[in-house]
Parts: structure tokens; C-alpha cells; sequence
């Protein structure tokens, strides 16, 4: 990947800096809505023991759709990194 | 060679297919018959099962196979209520079941560059078919369902900060239903890409390292995706439906 002039050395940085800042935001935003997922989860669960599967169904649904925003993140880091950094 | 320059080498090839052209048209052609066998893989276990199927003795295949099928009958008569067309519980348990041999395809390693066996779920153009043919059918039972209301609704909704919202939701559901789908399985072929670029002197790490992330990849974020998408289905077809009180 050695570049070859200093177009291709711009466009590969540029590729790799965008791609490093949507996989920071989608991990922070990811993280943040995961913790407060299991927040919720272990309070359900201390209030009421015996909720615990249901509980535990509804936190991973949740975690789903939380990472989604990061998968998708993830997704365009790739593409930014690989293909439109060449 | 460095750890990361390895990385950085850029071999990771990133979304692509062997290609076929025809009529001006690009197709695939890896997609195809990779959703073709995950088809195959879904009508035939599902025909297995009823086959073998015993009100007596089930097995336990049929039990969670029964499971499924309930749970996605009990979310379907909570969302769109009274007279469910026939169509709609085997639409919501297939797609279920067709994603998740989809996804489950990553579990069986076929090399990189060119993944024989790649996941089609794993290609946008899967993904936006699906989500088109949800679309189509929910906006058509909706239009069955109320006529002119369908659209008229939007008029009458409450709190009138909530029109635009609603707006942008037609355009935003259905778009990350697919790009979640999309995103999560893709992703975890370029994690497979990424640990096959680890230098050799790690070499015992590589396999460690591919079995585990292909047991997470298959075991929890394969059903977990295909569960979302078929139960978000289910809650679009709700609202497609749904009667202002």
C-alpha cells in the first residue's frame, strides 16, 4: 500500500482518520447505551428476582439495537478505510 | 513486516463478489448461490421438522421450532390484531429462519479472498431485497387495511410535533432495518479478514482467535440479528395497521 505520491498518501490518511472517527463515536454511543441497558437489567433484577429471564430476553433485544448504530458505524469505517482510502 | 503495516497492507479486499454481466445488469454471482443453499437449507430443515413432527414424543428441535413459530403468532396478533392474513406468520418465521442460516453460513470457513461461502446477508443487495419486500407487503396491507386513512392518518396525529417525525421514520425504519442486518454480519467478515492478516509468529493465536470470534459471530450476534429483523418486521406491520383510538 505503499503510496505513490501524495494524492494517494492524503486519500489513504484521510480514509484511515474518518474511519478511526466513526468507529471512536459508535463505540462511545454503543458503550454508553449498553451500560445503560445492564443498568436497567440489574435494578429489574434486584427488584424482582424472579423477572430474570424475561428481563434478560428484553436486555439482549435491547443490545441489538444499540450496536446496530455501531455495526453500521463499523461498516462505514470499513468502507472509508479499504475502499474509499486507496 | 510490522503488525500494523501487515494490517494496513490494504489486502483485505473489502465487498467483493465475482461479478456476472448480463443485460447491462451487474450481478453476484458468489450472493446467489450462497442464498440459494441458505433457501435450501431453510425450506428443507423447516420441512424436516414438520415431517418428523410428533404431538406424542417431540423432539427438541421441534420443540424450539414450535417455540418459534408461537412467539412470532403471539407478537403478530399483539400488533396487528384481529384478522391476521394467512400470509403474515409464515412471512415473520421465515424470515426468522432464512436470516439466521443466512448468518450461520460464516460459521463454515471457505477461505478469504475469495470467501467461497461468504454470507449473503453479508451484501447489501440481499439485505435491501428483503427489506423492499417488507415494505411492499406492510404498505399493502396497510392500504388494505384503512384505504385513504392510511395516508389521511397522518393528519390527525396528536401532538403535531410528531408529524415529521413520522415522516422521517418511513424513511429511517426501513433503512437501518437493513443496514443493522447489514453491518453486524459484514463486520464480522472483516473481523475474519483482520485476524487472517495476524503475523505468523502468532500463528497459534490465529486459530484461537478465529474459532472464537466465528463462535461469537454465529452464536449470539446470528440469532440475535435474525430475531430483531423478524420481530421489527412484525412492529412495522403494526404500524402499517395501527387504528387511531
Amino acid at each position: 500500500m505503499a503510496a505513490k505520491n501524495i494524492t494517494q498518501a492524503v486519500a489513504t490518511a484521510g480514509g484511515l482518520i474518518g474511519g478511526g472517527l466513526a468507529l471512536g463515536g459508535g463505540a462511545i454511543g454503543a458503550g454508553i447505551g449498553d451500560g445503560i441497558a445492564g443498568n436497567a437489567l440489574i435494578s429489574g433484577i434486584a427488584r424482582q428476582p424472579e423477572a430474570q429471564g424475561q428481563l434478560t430476553g428484553q436486555f439482549f433485544l435491547t443490545v441489538g439495537l444499540v450496536e446496530a448504530a455501531y455495526f453500521i458505524n463499523l461498516a462505514f469505517a470499513a468502507l472509508f478505510a479499504f475502499v474509499l482510502g486507496k | 513486516m510490522s503488525v500494523p503495516a501487515a494490517i494496513l497492507a490494504a489486502d483485505i479486499s473489502v465487498g467483493d463478489h465475482p461479478t456476472w454481466h448480463f443485460l447491462g445488469l451487474t450481478f453476484n454471482v458468489d450472493t446467489m448461490y450462497t442464498t440459494l443453499i441458505a433457501a435450501a437449507l431453510t425450506v428443507g430443515f423447516l420441512w424436516f421438522v414438520a415431517r418428523r413432527a410428533s404431538a406424542e414424543v417431540p423432539n427438541r428441535v421441534q420443540v424450539v421450532t414450535e417455540t418459534v413459530i408461537n412467539q412470532a403468532r403471539t407478537y403478530i396478533e399483539d400488533a396487528v390484531g384481529h384478522d391476521v392474513p394467512s400470509w403474515l406468520v409464515p412471512l415473520g418465521v421465515c424470515l426468522f429462519f432464512f436470516i439466521l442460516f443466512c448468518n450461520w453460513l460464516a460459521w463454515i470457513p471457505s477461505g478469504h479472498s475469495p470467501e467461497r461461502l461468504a454470507p449473503p446477508t453479508a451484501d447489501v443487495n440481499t439485505v435491501y431485497a428483503m427489506t423492499v419486500v417488507v415494505v411492499v407487503l406492510y404498505t399493502y396491507l396497510g392500504i388494505k387495511r384503512k384505504g385513504a386513512r392510511y395516508a389521511g392518518d397522518w393528519f390527525t396525529v396528536k401532538p403535531a410535533i410528531r408529524r415529521p417525525i413520522l415522516l422521517l421514520e418511513q424513511i429511517v425504519n426501513p433503512l437501518s432495518l437493513s443496514l443493522r442486518l447489514f453491518g453486524n454480519i459484514f463486520a464480522g467478515g472483516i473481523m475474519l479478514a483482520v485476524i487472517a492478516l495476524l503475523p505468523f509468529y502468532l500463528f497459534p493465536l490465529y486459530g484461537i482467535a478465529d474459532f472464537g470470534w466465528r463462535l461469537f459471530d454465529s452464536g449470539l450476534i446470528a440469532p440475535i440479528q435474525a430475531f430483531i429483523y423478524s420481530f421489527l418486521t412484525i412492529l412495522y406491520f403494526g404500524f402499517a395497521t395501527a387504528e387511531e383510538h
